[in-house]
């Protein structure tokens, strides 16, 4: 097994957890996180440890470390800062193999803190723990269940990991991806990283099978040199998508009391993250969204960027976006357009954007979208009004006058319509490989509708942005990793 | 390298904090950053010499470790065109400098519209940094720069050249040829490697680095500054 699998096993893969703190207090983190656990479906054994309870939430409780039989992998230590340091012995008198502490109170408070700190760090080196927080919300391992953490997230199973240095950063990536349908591999709030760093968790998800794309956020880096090297290593292998926390002044005063870390000079860092091949976003949407791009969509052999649309305004705002996101809006080769003139009506834009000007009736967008696929001069493409007529069929169909006036059938042919092209696109890009990234005026109130055909997109991990500009970021995005590996590779 | 670590040893032993403009370009041009020809004149004969083999017009300027900042010291003159000139500038500078210096350097007058700077610094997270941009009065005010952790490989210094705002200059630009990216990348990473060869070297600072009109780059002023190890 490779070695930073077998390492970092106990912490995300425990086979055994106990809980030091486990409480039967409702309102204490100790029972939360002992809920979050039982009711997530931990697949391992979980062994709460509290000295005054024979029994919580149907488990047996066990007084100390040390009564737990058979090896420990991992504890989730929630006792009060006074005791963490004494914990911490116990965990290594037993052969814990790793430990999170959630408890805060150390670096974050001032020198006394940090101190503690150290010592934390010490114990976690000499008795080989791997030791992370303290002062984290958690971790999650959707493989095994684990939803070890202070708030009730459960995201499903997929191929995303993060690692974040605020856990309600982490929580709010979480569950927009369960909004979306988007689920994650492994999460952990790294909290003050006393001794396991975010560039650790970065190594150990580049080697993770598991994971295809990762994600972090960052407040405050110690080693800026071990982390541009480790992260360097890493993004040649995955997308490694960050966003950093405290780029301004302001934001610099909130980071430093929060983490406990200073944050680097801005410039540098950006730099630094650019040449290690990390994708620096923005924000927490960016990171999200620019990052699930990478786990469906093919990367694009180049920045030659075609815009198909079923209105004008859509495609003018994708086309003026993908200008300034770096991207090349082609013009279209004259066997192109000579083919859309065959099927298009005959007052469609004749350029890229290609407006089709008549909504997707007769299946042309599908159609179109397939000649532009084709096009060996475009690269990558911008779909812009996918599900627009499911909306405007569902209202149809609620109409008092359906199904009077032959309603019924343009209901069903619009819904179709929208249904087969969402249906198609996935295997077209598999088939150019060629990336199809979608936008649409649709997917704003997509929940409410219940839009069937952008729920076909999500199920292939396709998220349908509610602005083109949006969907001009993202193709960008592809776009430059793909020059990114295209540079690295030709060394 | 045993020559280049022998002349800062030697700087630091006489208590230099950094190395005179002659020093630091003899210092760069030995790992191949192309500096002006330049010669350093003891008197004036020697600068009269110095400027009959590079040839008129040319620069002169006091020379000295000390001496960071000589145009806001007045120890610079440009343009000089002919013997009587040079008499005149030289004995103005000489004058205002006073003894302390280690003579006058006499330069050939780099014709070039474009400035750009090179230079290292040492930063407390990523350890030496290339940073490269863009050069002359206006680097301060525009901040146009790069920088990548050293060491550099060749697809960083590429990505540098194209990472500032002002990446065009580089191209064919007002008449002259466009500039020569390789030169300038070998240059980078040079620098680069300087900063993890030489903990003993502080910073780097090349401003400017101006783009010759046949587009070939050439260090005009340089400034090494040294840190006790």
């Amino acid at each position: 097994m490779d070695p930073i699998i077998e390492r970092f096993a106990p912490l995300f893969s425990p086979r055994t957890l106990a809980v030091v703190g486990a409480s039967k207090d409702a309102r204490k983190w100790g029972f939360t996180v002992l809920r979050n656990l039982i009711s997530g479906g931990f697949t391992g054994k979980i062994y709460p440890v509290n000295p005054r309870e024979p029994e919580i939430m149907g488990l047996k409780v066990f007084p100390s470390l040390a009564a737990i039989p058979g090896e420990i992998d991992l504890a989730i230590v929630i006792v009060p800062s006074p005791q963490v340091l004494s914990v911490l012995q116990d965990c290594r008198q037993r052969g814990v193999k790793a430990v999170f502490i959630i408890t805060s109170g150390f670096g974050e408070t001032g020198d006394e803190g940090k101190s503690i700190e150290k010592e934390i760090a010490r114990i976690a080196e000499e008795g080989r723990i791997l030791l992370a927080g303290p002062n984290g919300q958690g971790l999650v391992n959707t493989k095994v269940k684990m939803y070890a953490l202070m708030g009730a997230i459960t995201p499903e199973v997929g191929h995303i990991s993060l690692v974040s240095q605020s856990g309600n950063v982490g929580g709010t990536l979480m569950s927009r991806g369960t909004q979306l349908q988007v689920g994650f591999q492994k999460f952990i709030s790294s909290g003050n990283e006393a001794f396991l760093k975010t560039e650790d968790y970065l190594e150990y998800f580049g080697a993770d099978p598991d994971t295809r794309v990762i994600l972090a956020y960052v407040e405050g880096i110690k080693d800026g040199r071990r982390f541009v090297e480790v992260a360097g290593r890493v993004a040649r292998k995955k997308p490694v998508l960050l966003l950093k926390g405290g780029r301004t002044r302001a934001g610099n005063r909130a980071t430093a009391s929060h983490t406990g870390s200073m944050s680097s000079e801005d410039a540098l860092l950006t730099d630094a993250l650019k040449q290690a091949g990390v994708i620096q976003v923005d924000g927490m949407e960016d990171l999200f969204d620019l990052g699930v791009a990478f786990i469906r969509q093919p990367l694009p052999r180049g920045k030659r960027a075609g815009i198909l649309t079923i209105g004008g305004g859509w495609g003018v705002l994708a086309a003026d976006a993908a200008e300034r996101e770096g991207l090349d809006v082609v013009p279209l080769p004259p066997g192109v357009i000579a083919e859309l003139d065959r099927f298009l009506p005959a007052w469609w834009s004749r350029v890229n954007p290609v407006d089709t000007v008549a909504g997707t009736a007769g299946g042309m967008l599908l159609k179109s979208l397939k000649v532009l696929l084709a096009c060996p001069e475009i690269d990558g493409l911008i779909l812009l009004g996918i599900g627009h007529n499911y909306p405007l069929a569902k209202k149809i169909k609620e109409s008092p006058f359906y199904p009077d006036f032959g309603l019924d059938k343009i209901a069903d042919q619009m819904m179709q319509d929208d249904l087969a092209t969402a249906a198609e696109i996935v295997s077209l890009m598999d088939q150019y490989q060629k990336p199809v990234v979608t936008s649409s005026e649709a997917a704003a109130y997509s929940r409410v509708v219940g839009n069937q055909a952008l729920q076909i997109l999500e199920r292939e991990g396709i998220i349908t942005y509610t602005t083109p500009d949006k969907a001009a970021r993202v193709l960008a995005t592809l776009a430059k990793r793909s020059e990114f590996l295209r540079k690295r590779r030709s060394e | 390298m045993a020559r280049e670590k022998e002349m800062i040893a030697k700087a630091l032993k006489q208590g230099q904090k950094a190395l005179s403009e002659y020093e630091s370009k003899e210092f760069l041009k030995s790992f191949g950053v192309p500096v002006t020809k330049e010669i350093l004149a003891k008197d004036l004969k020697e600068a009269k010499k110095a400027a009959g083999q590079i040839g008129y017009p040319v620069v002169l300027k006091a020379c000295a470790w000390a001496l960071m900042h000589k145009t806001e010291k007045n120890l610079v003159r440009v343009g000089i065109r002919d013997e009587k000139e040079l008499e005149q500038a030289f004995a103005e500078i000489t004058k205002t400098a006073g003894k302390e210096i280690d003579g006058v350097l006499v330069a050939e007058m780099v014709k070039g519209a474009r400035e750009l700077i090179v230079g290292l610094t040492r930063d407390p997270q990523f350890g030496p940094c290339v940073m490269f941009g863009l050069g002359g009065i206006m680097t301060e005010i525009l901040k146009d720069v790069a920088f990548r952790v050293a060491p550099l490989e060749d697809y960083d210094a590429a990505d540098m050249l194209e990472e500032i705002k002002a990446k065009k200059i580089l191209d064919p630009f007002r008449g002259e040829e466009k500039a020569n990216r390789e030169v300038l990348k070998k240059a980078l990473i040079a620098i680069g490697q300087i900063g993890l060869d030489f903990p003993e070297v502080a910073e780097i600072d090349i401003n400017p680095l101006i783009i010759r009109k046949d587009g070939n780059p050439v260090a005009v002023d340089a400034l090494v500054t040294l840190k006790a190890q």
